[in-house]
């Protein structure tokens, strides 16, 4: 169903979309709480198990639905499914025991978000459901007929990109909040824009993958990879030398108009984030390039052994 | 049209746009004027380092502020900054709304350095600050550096008594990996110089506050010379001190290992504030476990008209805080110039004493 693998990938990119606010809102929640000596972490442990539970919604999806073979989907299914709706479970219970101790004082508390905790209610349901249909899907005998089937990859692949997705969701949050204050960067527009292109870059990189390569398989997945990495290192490296300019032209652009941009530079005066987002944006695609590079480069000696 | 006209008129282009016309305004429209009216003084109350943010209780906040605000029969309260912290436009709606409902005649505040981080544009709090009828804020799109520089002048009659500069001390100062915090900028300085020869145009004896948020050099030279910790390079000397520092140590350049999370560098502003002779108190937040307060003078002549350098109590329970020093500093100012400093002590049980600051 070849004609259908655009959906797949565009429900990934979505997810992937959807999990960027909550996660930079509860990065942001969770910096503050640390300023705080963590001591809204008991009462809103619903709401950052709500928030984390939505990344790991986009990622249950991915795990399900791109398969490398059947029967690794079904027990992608049946794993992500149970623990998807334990967690969900966990998030409605937290809620009810609230309300009924009165930590909650109704469904609306106006706080954290405009409609807490409810929200939490309904995305701890959401987990169940989905939850519960990936495991009736996983533990049923009949084929899961879905999906679409990608190249093979390491387990520490599969766990560094999940980090990189959190990273990505972050700043992917970040960027899409930047049009929320977008006014402030009219004074520093061309200085902004550095960021702003860092900020939409780090998630791109990931939407790419899925839709352009995650599926290739064998040499293919090799020579695209080490292709396209190699031009998406010399991206990122021009958009780093792009903000380390500005920046050391005009570094108070920074705290002038990103300020909403950067909650731990703003909570520990250190260049964090910037760092971050430099060192992800090289980083990441020339791990890749070199990744491939090195798989390519001994598949050729193989060959030539062969020959 | 030849080649040459072409570049010239695209050249002459570029440089219309890229320049923008400088925003200067008069002295006098950063000034909203209120009076004494019938009472012989008046209560000005700091709050400093409120802090709400999307998890804040509010109305634990509202039961706190306001009863604070009710105890310590303010008239004016002036928020020095940090108002907010990971906050979105409710938060900020909500503590405005706690102010605007609470038992004050007036308010004003100033931004400190997270009072931005939140999920609301740049000028959202002032705009809805002065939608509130008891706001004294004034916003002018002008050049001067930050968003809340303003003036309040509180008149006795026709005579201009006394004046409130409020001003704005930016957040950070970036430039390598471990960023300091900003200062009160030249043009700043300038602009208050400039606003007190104006107010001592029409009053030479009027006497002057001031409030921002990030402290100056100068309070670390202060609590040197009250600490015995001065030596023979520390600039100034203090008549009186009360309260401690807390804050854990850190680093300013040129300054040393300090409790106070000073800006990059010494300021002017002391100076010219001391030159002028019209302000007697500096009060300041940013720092939530120091409550030193210090009567602090650089020239000898002014050893018996100091200016009073002053950490505002730590106003609520938001982010970190001491059990010990929560409230707000009050000063009471007479018509007839006079005045007295107390920290006005609230806990979260509401138990509210005052104390005076020297």
């Amino acid at each position: 169903m070849k004609k259908y693998d655009y959906i797949y990938k565009l429900i990934d990119a979505l997810l992937l979309t959807f999990s960027g606010l909550p996660i930079f809102f509860i990065g942001w929640f969770f910096i503050q709480d640390v300023g705080s000596s963590l001591v809204f972490l008991p009462t809103f442990l619903p709401l950052y198990l709500s928030c984390i539970g939505l990344f790991y919604f986009y990622h249950a999806y991915h795990f399900c639905f791109f398969y490398q073979n059947r029967d690794r989907q079904k027990l992608a299914l049946k794993g992500n499914g149970l623990a998807l709706s334990i967690l969900g479970f966990i998030i409605v219970l937290l809620d009810v025991i609230f309300l009924s101790n009165g930590t909650y004082k109704g469904f609306i508390i106006d706080r954290a978000t405009a409609i807490y905790p409810l929200d939490s209610f309904l995305l701890g349901f959401l987990f169940c459901i989905v939850g519960g249909l990936y495991s009736y899907f996983g533990f049923r005998k009949k084929e899961f007929e879905y999906g679409l089937k990608v190249g093979d990859s390491h387990v520490i692949f599969a766990i560094l990109s999940t980090i990189f997705s959190l990273f990505a969701s972050f700043f992917l949050g970040d960027f899409l909040i930047s049009f929320v204050n977008f006014d402030r960067s009219f004074d520093n527009f061309f200085c902004c824009l550095s960021v702003y292109l860092l900020f939409a870059f780090i998630p791109f990189l990931k939407i790419f993958f899925v839709c352009y390569n995650e599926e290739k398989e064998g040499i293919e997945r090799i020579k695209k990879g080490k292709k396209t990495s190699f031009i998406f290192s010399l991206i990122g490296l021009f958009l780093v030398a792009y903000f380390l300019i500005v920046f050391s032209i005009k570094p108070t652009f920074l705290s002038l108009s990103m300020v909403g941009n950067f909650p731990l530079l703003f909570m520990t005066s250190k260049m964090i984030g910037p760092l971050i987002l430099c060192l992800l944006a090289i980083l990441v695609p020339l791990g890749s390039y070199i990744y491939y590079f090195i798989i390519d480069y001994k598949n050729n000696l193989v060959l030539a052994k062969e020959e | 049209m030849n080649k040459n006209k072409i570049i010239a008129l695209g050249m002459l282009g570029l440089l219309c746009f890229s320049c923008s016309a400088n925003k200067t305004y008069p002295l006098e429209d950063y000034i909203k004027t209120i009076e004494f009216g019938s009472k012989s003084s008046l209560n000005i109350l700091q709050l400093a380092d409120i802090h709400f943010s999307f998890a804040t209780d509010k109305e634990e906040q509202r039961e706190y502020l306001q009863t604070l605000i009710k105890k310590s029969e303010a008239d004016i309260v002036i928020m020095t900054g940090d108002q907010v912290l990971s906050a979105n436009a409710s938060s900020y709606t909500s503590l405005l709304d706690i102010i605007e409902e609470s038992s004050c005649s007036y308010f004003a505040f100033v931004y400190g350095n997270h009072d931005e981080q939140g999920f609301f544009d740049k000028l959202f709090p002032i705009r809805e600050g002065l939608k509130r009828s008891k706001c004294l804020n004034t916003y002018l799109d002008d050049d001067l550096f930050g968003d809340t520089n303003f003036v309040i002048n509180i008149k006795d009659g026709a005579k201009l008594a006394w004046q409130l500069y409020c001003l704005d001390s930016g957040s950070l100062n970036p430039g390598s990996f471990k960023i300091p915090y900003d200062v009160i900028h030249d043009e700043q300085i300038s602009w208050y110089e400039n606003q007190v020869k104006l107010a001592q145009q029409s009053n030479p004896n009027s006497k002057s506050l001031c409030y921002f948020h990030i402290p100056l050099w100068e309070f670390e030279y202060a609590y040197r010379h009250a600490y015995g910790k001065a030596d023979e390079s520390t600039p100034g000397k203090i008549r009186n001190f009360s309260g401690t520092m807390n804050e854990y140590p850190y680093e300013v350049e040129g300054l040393g290992t300090t409790q106070v999370f000073a800006g990059y560098k010494r300021t002017s502003f002391f100076e010219v504030a001391e030159k002028l002779g019209s302000t007697k108190a500096i009060s300041v937040g940013h720092d939530h476990k120091n409550n030193f307060c210090a009567e602090y003078y650089l020239d000898e002549s002014k050893k018996d008209d100091p200016i009073a350098l002053c950490y505002g109590l730590k106003s609520g329970n938001g982010l970190s805080y001491r059990d010990d020093m929560q409230g707000g500093n009050l000063i009471k100012i007479n018509k007839d110039g006079t005045y007295s400093m107390h920290r006005a002590n609230l806990d979260y049980s509401l138990n509210y004493s005052l104390e005076a600051l020297f």
